[in-house]
Protein backbone atom coordinates (compact mmCIF):
# COMPACT_ATOMS: atom_id res chain seq x y z
CA UNK A 1 0.00 0.00 0.00
CA UNK A 2 1.59 3.57 -0.67
CA UNK A 3 1.28 6.24 1.43
CA UNK A 4 -1.37 8.65 0.83
CA UNK A 5 -3.03 7.06 -1.78
CA UNK A 6 -6.28 6.01 -1.53
CA UNK A 7 -8.05 3.33 -3.58
CA UNK A 8 -10.58 6.08 -4.69
CA UNK A 9 -8.50 7.76 -6.37
CA UNK A 10 -7.92 4.81 -8.99
CA UNK A 11 -11.40 4.04 -9.51
CA UNK A 12 -11.19 3.33 -12.98
CA UNK A 13 -13.37 5.92 -15.72
CA UNK A 14 -13.80 5.45 -19.13
CA UNK A 15 -13.85 8.49 -21.21
CA UNK A 16 -15.80 7.89 -24.72
CA UNK A 17 -16.24 10.79 -27.64
CA UNK A 18 -19.14 10.34 -30.04
CA UNK A 19 -17.94 11.31 -33.24
CA UNK A 20 -19.74 10.83 -36.65
CA UNK A 21 -17.35 9.98 -39.45
CA UNK A 22 -19.42 10.15 -42.29
CA UNK A 23 -22.68 8.78 -43.73
CA UNK A 24 -20.81 5.39 -44.23
CA UNK A 25 -19.35 4.94 -41.29
CA UNK A 26 -22.15 6.59 -38.94
CA UNK A 27 -21.93 7.57 -34.93
CA UNK A 28 -18.82 5.67 -33.40
CA UNK A 29 -17.15 5.91 -29.65
CA UNK A 30 -13.95 7.04 -29.47
CA UNK A 31 -11.35 7.18 -26.68
CA UNK A 32 -10.47 11.00 -26.36
CA UNK A 33 -7.50 11.85 -27.48
CA UNK A 34 -6.56 14.57 -24.26
CA UNK A 35 -6.48 17.68 -24.11
CA UNK A 36 -9.06 18.44 -26.63
CA UNK A 37 -8.22 19.10 -30.32
CA UNK A 38 -9.92 21.14 -32.39
CA UNK A 39 -10.93 18.52 -34.94
CA UNK A 40 -11.95 15.95 -32.61
CA UNK A 41 -14.55 18.77 -31.18
CA UNK A 42 -15.65 19.37 -34.72
CA UNK A 43 -16.61 15.99 -35.25
CA UNK A 44 -18.62 14.57 -32.33
CA UNK A 45 -22.23 13.96 -33.67
CA UNK A 46 -24.31 17.11 -33.57
CA UNK A 47 -27.68 15.32 -35.29
CA UNK A 48 -30.41 15.37 -32.52
CA UNK A 49 -31.58 11.85 -33.96
CA UNK A 50 -28.53 10.30 -33.90
CA UNK A 51 -27.88 11.40 -30.24
CA UNK A 52 -30.87 9.85 -29.09
CA UNK A 53 -30.21 6.87 -30.82
CA UNK A 54 -26.48 7.01 -29.06
CA UNK A 55 -28.70 7.56 -25.92
CA UNK A 56 -30.96 4.59 -26.06
CA UNK A 57 -27.55 2.51 -27.09
CA UNK A 58 -25.98 3.36 -23.51
CA UNK A 59 -28.93 3.73 -21.71
CA UNK A 60 -31.33 0.75 -22.06
CA UNK A 61 -28.86 -1.45 -20.22
CA UNK A 62 -28.96 0.36 -17.39
CA UNK A 63 -32.28 1.77 -17.67
CA UNK A 64 -33.50 -1.34 -15.44
CA UNK A 65 -31.44 -1.17 -12.73
CA UNK A 66 -31.71 1.52 -9.25
CA UNK A 67 -32.35 4.95 -9.87
CA UNK A 68 -29.05 6.54 -10.08
CA UNK A 69 -27.20 4.71 -12.98
CA UNK A 70 -27.08 7.14 -15.48
CA UNK A 71 -26.55 11.14 -15.29
CA UNK A 72 -27.18 13.61 -18.07
CA UNK A 73 -25.99 17.08 -18.17
CA UNK A 74 -23.94 19.88 -20.46
CA UNK A 75 -21.08 22.09 -20.25
CA UNK A 76 -19.37 24.50 -22.30
CA UNK A 77 -15.76 23.93 -22.05
CA UNK A 78 -14.76 20.05 -21.53
CA UNK A 79 -11.91 19.76 -19.52
CA UNK A 80 -8.65 18.61 -20.78
CA UNK A 81 -8.33 16.08 -17.73
CA UNK A 82 -12.33 15.09 -18.09
CA UNK A 83 -13.27 11.96 -16.12
CA UNK A 84 -10.33 12.45 -14.04
CA UNK A 85 -11.29 11.39 -10.69
CA UNK A 86 -10.35 12.98 -7.67
CA UNK A 87 -11.48 11.99 -3.72
CA UNK A 88 -14.57 10.63 -5.06
CA UNK A 89 -15.07 13.99 -7.49
CA UNK A 90 -15.00 13.61 -11.11
CA UNK A 91 -13.88 16.45 -13.23
CA UNK A 92 -16.01 17.51 -16.28
CA UNK A 93 -15.46 21.02 -17.20
CA UNK A 94 -12.18 23.28 -16.75
CA UNK A 95 -12.24 27.08 -17.83
CA UNK A 96 -9.74 29.44 -16.99
CA UNK A 97 -9.98 33.41 -17.02
CA UNK A 98 -6.58 35.53 -16.05
CA UNK A 99 -5.21 33.71 -13.58
CA UNK A 100 -8.86 32.17 -12.11
CA UNK A 101 -9.40 28.37 -13.19
CA UNK A 102 -13.10 27.08 -12.40
CA UNK A 103 -13.40 23.21 -12.31
CA UNK A 104 -16.88 21.78 -12.41
CA UNK A 105 -16.77 18.11 -10.81
CA UNK A 106 -19.46 15.65 -10.13
CA UNK A 107 -20.03 13.50 -7.27
CA UNK A 108 -20.15 9.81 -7.06
CA UNK A 109 -18.31 7.23 -8.78
CA UNK A 110 -19.26 6.35 -12.53
CA UNK A 111 -17.70 3.75 -14.78
CA UNK A 112 -17.69 5.56 -18.19
CA UNK A 113 -18.31 9.13 -19.49
CA UNK A 114 -19.80 9.84 -22.70
CA UNK A 115 -20.02 12.73 -24.93
CA UNK A 116 -22.87 12.63 -26.80
CA UNK A 117 -23.58 15.84 -28.58
CA UNK A 118 -22.47 19.17 -29.74
CA UNK A 119 -25.09 21.77 -29.76
CA UNK A 120 -24.37 25.43 -31.18
CA UNK A 121 -25.44 27.18 -27.56
CA UNK A 122 -26.88 26.52 -24.22
CA UNK A 123 -30.45 26.77 -25.37
CA UNK A 124 -30.63 23.89 -27.82
CA UNK A 125 -28.26 21.74 -25.59
CA UNK A 126 -30.64 22.41 -22.56
CA UNK A 127 -33.72 21.32 -24.82
CA UNK A 128 -32.16 18.11 -25.76
CA UNK A 129 -31.25 17.32 -22.23
CA UNK A 130 -34.87 17.71 -21.22
CA UNK A 131 -35.79 15.82 -24.46
CA UNK A 132 -33.56 12.76 -23.69
CA UNK A 133 -35.47 12.76 -20.47
CA UNK A 134 -38.39 12.28 -21.28
CA UNK A 135 -37.24 9.90 -23.67
CA UNK A 136 -35.95 7.87 -21.05
CA UNK A 137 -39.52 7.36 -18.53
CA UNK A 138 -38.53 4.51 -16.34
CA UNK A 139 -35.30 6.80 -14.95
CA UNK A 140 -36.27 8.67 -11.80
CA UNK A 141 -36.12 12.52 -12.05
CA UNK A 142 -33.80 12.65 -9.87
CA UNK A 143 -31.36 10.76 -10.98
CA UNK A 144 -31.34 12.55 -14.50
CA UNK A 145 -31.72 15.87 -13.49
CA UNK A 146 -29.56 17.92 -15.96
CA UNK A 147 -27.11 20.47 -15.05
CA UNK A 148 -28.81 23.36 -16.80
CA UNK A 149 -26.57 25.80 -14.80
CA UNK A 150 -24.21 27.55 -17.12
CA UNK A 151 -20.66 26.36 -16.07
CA UNK A 152 -17.72 28.54 -16.64
CA UNK A 153 -16.71 32.11 -15.69
CA UNK A 154 -20.39 32.27 -14.85
CA UNK A 155 -21.65 33.76 -17.60
CA UNK A 156 -23.75 31.82 -20.36
CA UNK A 157 -21.44 30.28 -22.54
CA UNK A 158 -22.40 32.03 -26.27
CA UNK A 159 -20.59 28.80 -28.37
CA UNK A 160 -20.83 25.32 -28.29
CA UNK A 161 -22.68 23.19 -25.56
CA UNK A 162 -21.51 19.84 -25.19
CA UNK A 163 -23.95 16.92 -23.51
CA UNK A 164 -22.59 14.25 -21.42
CA UNK A 165 -24.06 10.91 -20.06
CA UNK A 166 -22.36 9.20 -17.40
CA UNK A 167 -23.58 4.95 -16.68
CA UNK A 168 -22.64 3.08 -13.80
CA UNK A 169 -23.21 -0.27 -14.07
CA UNK A 170 -23.37 -1.18 -17.99
CA UNK A 171 -21.52 -3.76 -19.65
CA UNK A 172 -18.29 -2.47 -21.60
CA UNK A 173 -18.57 -1.34 -25.24
CA UNK A 174 -17.12 -4.15 -27.61
CA UNK A 175 -14.62 -3.25 -29.80
CA UNK A 176 -14.22 -3.98 -33.64
CA UNK A 177 -11.59 -3.12 -35.63
CA UNK A 178 -12.21 -0.89 -38.72
CA UNK A 179 -9.50 -0.27 -40.15
CA UNK A 180 -6.46 -2.80 -40.25
CA UNK A 181 -4.15 -1.77 -37.65
CA UNK A 182 -6.19 -0.11 -35.53
CA UNK A 183 -7.80 -2.38 -33.79
CA UNK A 184 -9.88 -1.28 -30.54
CA UNK A 185 -10.15 2.13 -31.85
CA UNK A 186 -13.69 2.14 -32.44
CA UNK A 187 -16.47 0.71 -30.82
CA UNK A 188 -19.74 -0.91 -32.01
CA UNK A 189 -23.50 0.76 -32.27
CA UNK A 190 -25.97 -1.78 -33.29
CA UNK B 1 -0.48 23.53 1.99
CA UNK B 2 -2.27 26.70 2.14
CA UNK B 3 -3.70 28.23 5.72
CA UNK B 4 -6.79 30.55 5.60
CA UNK B 5 -7.06 32.94 8.51
CA UNK B 6 -10.76 34.53 8.69
CA UNK B 7 -10.53 38.48 10.73
CA UNK B 8 -12.97 39.32 12.76
CA UNK B 9 -13.97 42.41 14.70
CA UNK B 10 -12.86 42.64 18.25
CA UNK B 11 -14.14 44.45 21.15
CA UNK B 12 -11.16 47.69 21.13
CA UNK B 13 -12.06 48.07 17.56
CA UNK B 14 -9.42 46.14 16.40
CA UNK B 15 -9.69 42.98 14.06
CA UNK B 16 -7.97 40.24 14.93
CA UNK B 17 -7.51 36.89 12.63
CA UNK B 18 -9.69 34.43 14.58
CA UNK B 19 -12.97 33.26 13.97
CA UNK B 20 -14.39 31.76 11.33
CA UNK B 21 -16.44 32.80 8.30
CA UNK B 22 -19.63 33.68 10.00
CA UNK B 23 -17.86 36.45 11.94
CA UNK B 24 -15.58 37.81 9.84
CA UNK B 25 -15.87 41.70 10.15
CA UNK B 26 -18.15 44.02 8.06
CA UNK B 27 -16.55 47.45 9.06
CA UNK B 28 -14.74 48.51 6.28
CA UNK B 29 -12.64 50.52 8.22
CA UNK B 30 -11.73 47.28 10.69
CA UNK B 31 -10.80 45.65 7.44
CA UNK B 32 -8.89 48.28 5.68
CA UNK B 33 -6.66 48.55 8.92
CA UNK B 34 -6.51 44.64 8.75
CA UNK B 35 -5.48 44.73 5.18
CA UNK B 36 -2.56 47.85 5.52
CA UNK B 37 -1.16 44.77 8.74
CA UNK B 38 -0.71 42.07 6.57
CA UNK B 39 0.50 43.77 3.53
CA UNK B 40 2.73 45.84 5.59
CA UNK B 41 4.06 43.07 6.96
CA UNK B 42 4.30 41.17 3.75
CA UNK B 43 6.41 43.87 1.67
CA UNK B 44 8.43 44.19 4.58
CA UNK B 45 9.57 40.13 4.25
CA UNK B 46 9.17 40.53 0.30
CA UNK B 47 5.93 38.91 -0.20
CA UNK B 48 3.57 39.50 -2.81
CA UNK B 49 -0.03 40.31 -2.10
CA UNK B 50 -3.13 39.55 -4.38
CA UNK B 51 -6.68 41.34 -3.42
CA UNK B 52 -9.91 38.89 -4.36
CA UNK B 53 -14.02 38.08 -3.44
CA UNK B 54 -15.99 34.96 -3.08
CA UNK B 55 -18.91 33.45 -2.04
CA UNK B 56 -18.25 30.71 0.35
CA UNK B 57 -14.11 30.93 1.33
CA UNK B 58 -11.98 27.44 1.75
CA UNK B 59 -11.40 25.90 5.30
CA UNK B 60 -8.90 26.75 6.94
CA UNK B 61 -6.09 25.01 5.08
CA UNK B 62 -6.31 22.97 1.88
CA UNK B 63 -3.60 21.45 -0.23
CA UNK B 64 -2.44 23.16 -3.49
CA UNK B 65 -3.27 21.22 -6.34
CA UNK B 66 -0.62 21.44 -8.91
CA UNK B 67 0.11 25.47 -8.52
CA UNK B 68 -3.76 26.10 -7.91
CA UNK B 69 -4.98 27.30 -4.78
CA UNK B 70 -8.82 26.61 -3.83
CA UNK B 71 -10.78 30.09 -2.95
CA UNK B 72 -14.24 29.36 -3.61
CA UNK B 73 -16.22 25.96 -3.11
CA UNK B 74 -19.66 26.13 -4.41
CA UNK B 75 -21.88 22.97 -3.83
CA UNK B 76 -25.20 22.33 -6.40
CA UNK B 77 -26.65 19.37 -5.92
CA UNK B 78 -24.09 16.37 -6.93
CA UNK B 79 -22.17 19.09 -9.05
CA UNK B 80 -19.23 20.70 -7.17
CA UNK B 81 -17.82 24.26 -8.93
CA UNK B 82 -14.45 25.36 -7.03
CA UNK B 83 -12.45 28.27 -8.14
CA UNK B 84 -8.87 28.47 -8.04
CA UNK B 85 -6.34 30.79 -8.05
CA UNK B 86 -3.48 30.34 -10.08
CA UNK B 87 0.82 30.19 -8.38
CA UNK B 88 1.39 28.75 -5.00
CA UNK B 89 -0.11 31.30 -2.59
CA UNK B 90 1.07 30.81 1.36
CA UNK B 91 -1.41 32.44 3.38
CA UNK B 92 -5.62 33.55 2.93
CA UNK B 93 -6.66 36.31 5.01
CA UNK B 94 -10.57 36.67 4.64
CA UNK B 95 -11.04 40.32 5.53
CA UNK B 96 -14.61 41.41 4.68
CA UNK B 97 -17.86 40.04 4.38
CA UNK B 98 -21.18 41.62 2.59
CA UNK B 99 -24.26 40.86 1.85
CA UNK B 100 -24.20 43.05 -0.94
CA UNK B 101 -22.18 42.17 -4.00
CA UNK B 102 -21.63 45.71 -5.14
CA UNK B 103 -20.31 46.34 -1.76
CA UNK B 104 -17.87 43.83 -2.06
CA UNK B 105 -16.54 44.80 -5.10
CA UNK B 106 -16.04 48.53 -4.21
CA UNK B 107 -14.11 47.16 -1.58
CA UNK B 108 -11.89 45.09 -3.49
CA UNK B 109 -11.16 48.38 -5.69
CA UNK B 110 -10.58 50.01 -2.74
CA UNK B 111 -7.83 47.81 -1.49
CA UNK B 112 -6.43 47.13 -4.12
CA UNK B 113 -5.37 51.07 -4.74
CA UNK B 114 -4.36 51.06 -1.15
CA UNK B 115 -2.01 47.43 -1.71
CA UNK B 116 -0.54 49.51 -4.77
CA UNK B 117 0.60 52.44 -2.48
CA UNK B 118 2.07 49.46 0.07
CA UNK B 119 3.41 46.70 -1.93
CA UNK B 120 3.53 44.21 -4.28
CA UNK B 121 0.36 43.90 -5.18
CA UNK B 122 -0.56 41.48 -7.91
CA UNK B 123 -4.18 42.31 -9.35
CA UNK B 124 -3.95 43.47 -12.88
CA UNK B 125 -7.21 44.06 -15.28
CA UNK B 126 -6.96 40.44 -16.74
CA UNK B 127 -7.63 39.10 -13.07
CA UNK B 128 -11.52 38.18 -12.93
CA UNK B 129 -13.52 37.43 -10.24
CA UNK B 130 -16.37 36.30 -12.08
CA UNK B 131 -18.51 33.11 -10.55
CA UNK B 132 -21.81 32.51 -9.60
CA UNK B 133 -22.69 32.83 -5.80
CA UNK B 134 -24.64 33.03 -3.10
CA UNK B 135 -24.16 35.92 -0.25
CA UNK B 136 -22.97 36.41 1.82
CA UNK B 137 -19.60 37.65 0.16
CA UNK B 138 -15.70 37.87 1.46
CA UNK B 139 -13.27 40.14 0.39
CA UNK B 140 -9.80 37.95 0.98
CA UNK B 141 -6.22 38.63 0.78
CA UNK B 142 -3.84 35.72 -0.46
CA UNK B 143 -0.04 36.74 0.56
CA UNK B 144 2.94 34.45 -0.77
CA UNK B 145 6.65 34.69 -1.49
CA UNK B 146 6.08 34.39 -5.75
CA UNK B 147 9.40 34.92 -7.68
CA UNK B 148 9.74 38.23 -8.88
CA UNK B 149 8.64 39.04 -12.34
CA UNK B 150 10.58 41.37 -14.28
CA UNK B 151 8.91 44.01 -16.60
CA UNK B 152 10.30 43.44 -20.30
CA UNK B 153 10.93 47.25 -20.00
CA UNK B 154 12.50 47.12 -17.08
CA UNK B 155 14.90 44.39 -17.59
CA UNK B 156 18.43 45.08 -18.23
CA UNK B 157 19.51 44.75 -22.17
CA UNK B 158 21.59 42.67 -23.74
CA UNK B 159 24.87 44.43 -24.40
CA UNK B 160 26.03 43.57 -27.99
CA UNK B 161 29.69 42.49 -28.45
CA UNK B 162 31.50 45.43 -30.26
CA UNK B 163 31.76 44.34 -34.29
CA UNK B 164 35.84 44.08 -35.11
CA UNK B 165 35.17 45.32 -38.96
CA UNK B 166 34.24 47.99 -37.20
CA UNK B 167 37.62 48.89 -35.83
CA UNK B 168 39.49 48.49 -38.87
Amino acid sequence: MLAGLSLRQFHPMRVYTWRFLGADAGPVPKRPDLPWGANELDTIVADRALTERIFDFLVQPVADQAPGAFRIGHVGTLSPSMGLNRDGLVELSRSSVGDRVNITYIRGFWDELHVIHRAPGEGIARSLCEGLINRSRRASTDAMRPDLRPVGGGKPSTGSQFIYLLTRGRPAIRWRPRVAGDAAAEGELP
Amino acid sequence: MIEVHYWKSGSRGSASPYGDHTDVTGSATLAEKAFRSITTWASLNDLAFRVGYCSNPAERANRHEASLVEVQRENDGDLVHISYVKRPWHHMHVLYRSVSLEDTRRMQQHLIKVGRQIGRCENNDRDIDAFVGQPPFFVYALTGNLPQTIEAEAAPRRVRPPNLLSLF
